[in-house]
């Protein structure tokens, strides 16, 4: 039996129909895919030494781009930041403008944006040719989890590797703003420091932990999901890598707002 | 014995298996033979339940693989042993890890009986000296 063509007039409702369950479908499986890593990562066997791997892939190899992006962004907060500060004669308050910037704001969203783009593309890419190349049915294959494998010691390793990152992106950057500050525009090293301290306490810290915590499950759930459910060959892979950088960086703007908004 | 009733599979909008029986007994050899694209290893693919069928069923000595899940699954996929068309060799690896993984990971053995194992399939292909 056939069915009967839909009236001219309902056709955009029902393309919108099938777009929204299309969308839900997909939502539906992005957190399946998650529940599953994490389900994963809760129960035994654990793979200690792929965890490891995945730190030195994710975290030390992210080292050079987190101290160069880290150090810049110090000296051009510093050097902005004092000329607007020196217009209110308030200069003695560089080194709480750096730190602050940096610690609740600049820090985990330009450290995680970093890493998306380092070794999130990688972690897509390299998942993705596993995929089309049949690595991952041949573990399905022989009764072994590819999310055991390859996602679960991934964002363990996001969980542990991003604050990490962070906390290196923020301090490089404050040394960055007191080159800038301190050696270049003469501003004195006390001020710098001794302000920093009275303004930023362990709240603001946290704030950064939380965000570079979440940022490290969502960056690392992205880009496994993407390389998982790659499509077709090279252009397949191509474009799950694409999307997986574009769709973590949004992802890490739009929940650090969220974040911004809830924490203290 | 390997049964496949009437299997239907489509992939977006196109129909690439339609109904397909196939009985293969306990310890015979078959062959399937097809053009490129005919639906051959996706027929293989819902044998082992990387593939879950739109229609019929797969039956492995009776139980039905197409329902399977987990564990359960994992029990029948032990029996099988495939060799991929591409190989699909973990390229990250070497040549003796490669061997030595499911050894490791599956069957849990000790490093020497391993080790012992992957240089003796090793000599079996003409590839000695190449382990760890």
């Amino acid at each position: 039996m056939t069915e009967r063509p839909l009236p001219l007039a309902l056709r955009p409702l029902d393309a919108i129909g099938r777009w929204a369950i299309a969308v839900v479908e997909a939502l539906g499986r992005f957190g399946t895919f998650l529940g599953q890593a994490l389900g994963t990562i809760l129960t035994p066997p654990f793979k200690f030494w792929a965890f490891v791997d995945r730190i030195h892939y994710i975290g030390y190899r992210s080292l050079l781009i987190i101290l160069l992006t880290g150090g810049f962004t110090g000296m051009v907060l510093g050097l902005q930041v004092y000329f607007t500060l020196v217009r209110f004669g308030s200069e003695a308050y560089l080194g709480p403008a750096v730190a602050l910037s940096l610690i609740r704001e600049l820090g985990p969203v330009l450290a995680a944006l970093m890493v998306t783009g380092r070794a999130g593309s990688a972690l897509t890419a390299e998942i993705g040719i596993m995929r089309i190349t049949e690595q991952i049915d041949a573990l399905t294959v022989m009764a072994l989890s590819p999310i055991r494998y390859l996602v679960a010691p991934s964002i363990l390793a996001g969980l542990v590797t991003f604050p990490l990152m962070t906390a290196l992106f923020d301090a490089v950057g404050i040394f960055g703003g007191y080159l800038v500050g301190v050696e270049l525009l003469g501003l004195s090293q006390g001020t710098y420091f001794g302000e920093m301290q009275s303004f930023v306490d362990l709240s603001d810290i946290m704030t950064g932990f939380w965000k570079s915590l979440s940022f490290g499950v969502i960056v690392t759930w992205v880009c496994t999901y993407k390389g998982f459910n790659v499509g077709h060959g090279a252009e397949g892979v191509a474009k799950a890598t694409t999307d997986a950088v574009v769709l973590s960086s949004v992802l890490i703007l739009v929940w650090d707002y969220f974040m911004g908004s809830v924490l203290p | 014995m390997i049964k496949v009733e009437r299997l239907v599979k489509w992939f977006d909008g196109q129909q690439v298996l339609h109904e397909v029986d196939l009985e293969v007994a306990t310890g015979s050899i078959t062959v399937i033979i097809g053009r490129s694209g005919g639906g051959k290893t996706v027929l293989l693919r819902h044998l082992i339940g990387l593939l879950r069928p739109d229609g019929g069923r797969v039956l492995v000595d009776g139980v039905e693989v197409s329902r399977l899940r987990g564990r359960a699954l994992d029990e029948i996929r032990k029996r099988y042993g495939v060799v991929f068309q591409g190989g699909a060799l973990f390229d990250s690896m070497t040549c003796a890890d490669n061997v030595a993984f499911p050894l490791r990971e599956k069957l849990h053995l000790p490093g020497t009986e391993v080790a012992k194992r992957v240089e003796a399939g090793l000599a079996q292909v003409g590839l000695e000296g190449m382990g760890p």
